[in-house]
């Protein structure tokens, strides 16, 4: 019995608390009972009620001198700067702030990944290429007349079928995300993208647009939403950038939503994406300073318009793509239209017909965008990483505010 | 363990203090600059850093006055000191001096208090030696167990004031302090022979 001297922490504790009362009622009751019949705990209880009052023997040390506070002391130490109250509601809404915008960010960023990704995978292009190849009749025709991408989209779609399940998919869940979403226009604007692209590589090919293709394959390698389309462009020998161009929004949305497991590259695609997505954002830039370079590319194809439209297009889901959150519908429509636009008039199977002058119209911030896919994904990648750096200063504001706080 | 309120004066003290009222604001710290300084010193362990970290406190806690919502003004005082004196260690990145000389001098100031009050020089010297050996023994601990063991037992302030002070909670503390006390006691137990009989630490009731 003398031999258990060590209690348990917590009958400890209980004693510990007995002795400063406090125990509860029912608590207190308890250990008194206890006590009566355990020797072991009486003593236990005698050692630290001596421990305690040895603490006390220990005189309070008196404060050597007085610590009044002078005006000189006040000034001498500049109070911390806080251009900010240190309360509560400060700390709250900046940890807030922080999260929503770290997760904001990471979502753009990472939204962009896929898109690169397609782009990096130029495997699936190849295929689509040949693909593509096959359709260079139709696309030929059709490029000039606002091409029914539809027809060649569809046709391309079907190539794409594995990569365009996929993407369809992800294109899906991005649209209805972005908005309530009209897969099947997704669907086929997407294939009416890839399709366009593959038409617009036709066609560049035959008109020797050449300098597209380097535009495009650059812009594809950049953007990573697009890429998806754009990849199988970039890949290809043909008009990358002419794809993108001509390929109807259908094509920007898609490969941004799509992920590139379709390209093939994404293993690759993932880094790629991620850097991609802040090249892309750079690279946007820089497309769309060139952007009126393609211009006259695309005058060659008589894809003027197209190039517009789709430009704009492109920035319309960027813009879609950047805040998912928000109405993707505005994107989304556009997108729509210019599938419709893209898929001319005068292809019976290309869907709704508007003459491509009509295009411009559907995206009027457009136009000045190059038909570098890329660009409106680089403008997501900009802002992602923006919102992440803010999420960042957020969170640093808030460490701020814990620090002043605790100095309370 | 009483719970320690504010009296009439010194809540008007604190308005005034709030108000940019130096003059009463130093009149609270006369007040309770030997319970800060008494804890700061413990958890520092000498008396120059003491001094420096109980100064900050002060100016620190005029400045802040406005976060002062009511209840235990002391336990607010011990937080920021508390939190002061946290910093200090992190910045100097030592452990508080354990050596009795300068645990030893702030204690030559007071007269030594034991129950017994016997004015004989050897029981003196044997106070001494008790209260240091005692003051070494709380010093032994870490700087957390050593805050809670000295407001409670020397500044008695109560479970909750202390959870305030430290910016723990409840439990933490009760479990803190039960070590603490534990962790003095078997550290006693070394020096039972300069214990009073009546102080030993045996198995005897």
């Amino acid at each position: 019995m003398s031999d258990e001297r060590r209690l348990s922490d917590q009958e400890l504790e209980m004693l510990s608390a007995y002795l400063d009362g406090a125990l509860t009622a029912d608590e207190r009751s308890r250990l008194e009972s206890r006590l009566q019949d355990d020797p072991r705990l009486r003593r236990e209880l005698s050692i630290l009620r001596k421990t305690v009052e040895l603490v006390k023997v220990v005189p309070p040390v008196k404060a050597p001198r007085d610590f009044t506070v002078t005006r000189e002391m006040l000034r001498a130490r500049p109070p911390r700067v806080l251009i900010f109250p240190a309360t509560t509601l400060v700390s709250t809404l900046s940890a807030v702030a922080a999260m929503l915008f770290v997760v904001l960010g990471l979502l753009l960023l990472t939204s962009r990944a896929p898109t690169m990704q397609g782009v990096e995978s130029g495997a699936e292009s190849s295929v689509q290429d040949n693909q593509i190849a096959a359709l260079p009749t139709d696309t030929m025709t059709i490029l000039p007349t606002q091409p029914p991408v539809s027809v060649q989209l569809e046709a391309t779609a079907e190539a794409f079928e594995p990569d365009d399940d996929a993407a369809a998919g992800i294109v899906a869940q991005a649209t209805s995300g972005a908005q309530p979403p009209e897969d099947e226009t997704q669907r086929s604007s997407k294939d009416d993208g890839v399709a366009a692209s593959e038409a617009a590589a036709a066609s560049a090919v035959e008109n020797g647009i050449t300098e597209m293709e380097t535009f495009s394959e650059e812009a594809a390698e950049e953007s990573a939403p697009e890429s998806e389309t754009l990849d199988t462009f970039a890949q290809s020998d043909d008009t990358e950038v002419f794809d993108r161009t001509n390929v109807p929004p259908a094509m920007p949305m898609p490969d941004a939503m799509q992920i590139p497991q379709g390209r093939g590259g994404a293993g690759d695609g993932t880094e790629m994406g991620s850097g991609g997505g802040d090249m892309g954002g750079a690279d946007m830039g820089a497309f769309a300073g060139e952007a009126p370079d393609m211009a006259p590319q695309a005058d060659l194809m008589q894809e003027d318009a197209l190039v517009e439209s789709y430009a704009a297009t492109l920035t319309q889901e960027m813009e879609a793509e950047t805040t998912m959150m928000e109405a993707a519908a505005p994107a989304e429509a556009p997108m729509v239209e210019m599938a419709q636009v893209a898929s001319p008039t005068d292809e019976p199977t290309s869907t709704p017909t508007e003459p491509p002058t009509n295009t411009p119209a559907p995206t009027p911030t457009a136009t000045p965008i190059p038909a570098a896919i890329p660009l409106p994904e680089g403008t997501a990648g900009v802002v992602g990483v923006l919102l992440v750096i803010f999420g960042i200063l957020a969170f640093g504001l808030f460490a701020m505010t814990l620090r002043a706080r605790r100095g309370l | 363990m009483a719970s320690l309120q504010l009296t009439t004066d010194d809540q008007s003290l604190i308005q005034r203090a709030r108000r940019g009222d130096l003059e009463a604001f130093n009149s609270l710290v006369l007040q309770y600059q030997d319970s800060v300084y008494h804890v700061a010193y413990r958890i520092m362990g000498d008396p120059q850093s003491a001094s420096d970290v109980v100064q900050e406190a002060f100016i620190t806690a005029f400045r802040r006055l406005d976060t002062f919502r009511g209840g235990s003004f002391k336990a607010w005082l011990m937080r920021i000191a508390t939190n002061q004196c946290y910093d200090e260690l992190r910045r100097i990145k030592r452990r508080p001096a354990t050596s009795v000389e300068d645990l030893g001098d702030p204690e030559r100031d007071d007269a030594p208090d034991l129950p017994d009050q016997s004015d004989l020089p050897e029981q003196v010297a044997q106070q001494r030696e008790l209260q240091r050996a005692i003051a070494q023994c709380i010093q032994s601990l870490g700087p957390d167990q050593r805050a809670v063991i000295v407001m409670s037992d020397i500044e008695e302030m109560n479970y909750q004031e202390i959870a305030d002070a430290v910016g723990a909670n409840l439990g933490t503390i009760k479990s803190r302090l039960s070590r603490a006390r534990a962790a003095v006691r078997d550290c006693l137990q070394a020096v039972q022979e300069l214990l009073p009989a009546a102080y030993r630490l045996t198995d005897d009731e």
